[in-house]
């Protein structure tokens, strides 16, 4: 299969100071539509269930969730945060890292000053 | 008649594919009114104040409003969002053309070889692609207008049709006709007795622009040209499932192969800013030589800078589509002497026309009509509301 190419010829103009916003931007847009698509998808499933009698929309909507239930929600849904924003955490383990580094070397730099 | 498939019907999105352009569509409504409103606000409130206060007056051009917006979060959101709403208006249809390209190439040679509806494709690879179209993909269209993935290709005549429909799919208006019915509803009304016989389109590309304008004018003979194969082979495809007759040829505009005074009629639509000035100004010359006594030839455009009278839509217009949408002649284009063009191109300074047109799918007939005929004029130029009709009599 042909793959069409996916980036535009020409010249590339910064639109922000850091070109990592402007990465950031398009991944969060990116991310907005795959969340539409996906949305719309659990609709037509919805709307199909719903046709063939297999359930009514509104028993989706009267659906309350058990504690058992709602404890596996709750783990699944602190994993997902954990994924999205797992970048934040590895800011903080840069961090770690660096001042560990720095508490390691200090001894050498003092003892070449001697 | 033989019978040709619709070259249209061959792309068939997925579920999820379709779900995504029409997300794409709504995002850009969002862009264009809601984010944008925001945009108009901070400007109002934080830095035309600023720049008051600075100057001792108001910003007067879009390049000072331009100065004192650029470091402002709300500007250059703004224009991420729409650098990536305008990637994604392509991204959103490619998987479904790339999935049928062989079947694409399939249904146009077999439109091009049946020809059912008499008209005829006319291509010529020794013609030289310009490089106002192969150093930049125009309108951050990757492949642009003109490039061949395989022999006989047309997948960039289908990004260019799909993705254009994903483009303005969000703005109702739109739909209603855009910039061809616009030029042809405004000739019906202001020159009733005009009848071409022979119509010329230039800068064609998949046609659709010039379909409407042959719906006002079903007798005309047409002719259409552009320098990109793939988009007149789809073209002409299309204009097979359109039942239209169209005489498409790869051309350059500016030396056609068409004999002098030829044509009634000799149109554009959106094409005079993606050219350079001097480039236009041998169109107006070439248009002059193959139109015949008596013939117009009239483009439809975005707004002149001496035509808006906004430099707030200055400022808008050129930054994201010169600087950030691959059309590097937007603001040379909106800053000419258009009737100039026209005059040195040989046509009576007496003869030259323009008028701002609303969009004429935005508007109540009643409204269109009174902008034509002078009685109004269009209430906004900002998201398409409004046009720039400039060309000339003969």
């Amino acid at each position: 299969m042909v793959s069409l190419p996916r980036r535009a010829k020409g010249p590339k103009r910064p639109i922000f100071a850091d070109p990592v916003t402007e990465h950031l931007m398009a991944m969060v847009v990116a991310l907005t539509g795959e969340l539409s698509v996906a949305r719309e998808r659990l609709d037509t499933v919805e709307r199909l269930l719903d046709r063939r009698g297999v359930l009514k929309r509104t028993e989706v909507e009267a659906f309350r969730p058990d504690a058992a239930i709602e404890g596996e929600r709750f783990k699944e849904r602190d994993e997902l945060i954990g994924r999205v924003f797992q970048v934040l955490h590895e800011e903080a383990e840069r961090a770690t890292l660096e001042a560990e580094r720095s508490t390691v070397k200090r001894p050498p730099a003092k003892r070449r000053k001697r | 008649m033989d019978n040709v498939p619709n070259i249209d019907d061959v792309v068939q999105p997925t579920h999820d594919e379709h779900s995504r352009q029409r997300f794409v569509s709504v995002l850009r409504k969002h862009v264009l009114t809601e984010f944008a409103a925001d945009v108009r606000t901070v400007y109002d409130k934080r830095a035309a104040p600023r720049f008051t206060r600075k100057h001792g007056r108001a910003p007067k051009t879009g390049l000072e409003i331009r100065k004192e917006m650029k470091d402002e979060p709300a500007f250059q959101e703004w224009i991420a969002l729409m650098q990536q709403a305008q990637y994604m208006t392509w991204w959103s249809v490619q998987p479904a053309i790339e999935r049928r390209i062989p079947e694409l190439v399939q249904v146009a040679r077999a439109a091009a070889a049946a020809n059912p509806t008499g008209g005829s494709l006319r291509l010529d690879p020794s013609v030289e692609i310009p490089k106002t179209v192969t150093e930049l993909d125009v309108h951050l269209m990757p492949g642009c207008f003109h490039t061949e993935h395989v022999t006989d290709d047309v997948a960039q005549g289908a990004l260019y049709h799909f993705g254009t429909q994903v483009f303005s799919g969000g703005l109702s208006h739109r739909l209603r006709g855009g910039w061809g019915a616009t030029t042809a509803q405004f000739l019906k009304i202001r020159y009733p007795h005009f009848r071409p016989a022979k119509y010329l389109d230039l800068g064609c590309t998949v046609g659709r622009e010039m379909f409407s304008i042959m719906d006002a004018f079903p007798a005309a003979e047409t002719f259409a040209v552009d320098v990109a194969a793939p988009a007149l082979r789809y073209a002409h495809a299309r204009a097979q499932a359109l039942g239209k007759t169209v005489h498409f040829s790869q051309q350059n505009a500016e030396r056609l192969d068409f004999p002098d005074n030829s044509f009634d009629l000799v149109t554009t639509s959106f094409f005079y800013h993606e050219i350079s000035v001097q480039s236009g100004r041998k169109i107006a010359k070439e248009a002059f030589r193959v139109l015949k006594p008596g013939g117009l030839m009239i483009n439809q455009e975005m707004m002149p800078v001496a035509a808006a009278k906004d430099p707030y839509y200055d400022f808008t217009a050129d930054t994201w589509n010169e600087f950030y949408n691959n059309e590097p002649f937007v603001g040379a284009f909106r800053r000419q002497n258009l009737r100039k063009v026209f005059t040195d191109a040989g046509f009576k300074a007496a003869n030259y026309l323009e008028i701002k047109l609303p969009n004429y799918g935005t508007w109540p007939d009643a409204v269109f009509a009174a902008c034509v005929r002078g009685e109004a004029v269009p209430p906004e130029v900002e998201n398409g509301q409004a046009w720039f009709s400039f060309g000339a009599w003969k």
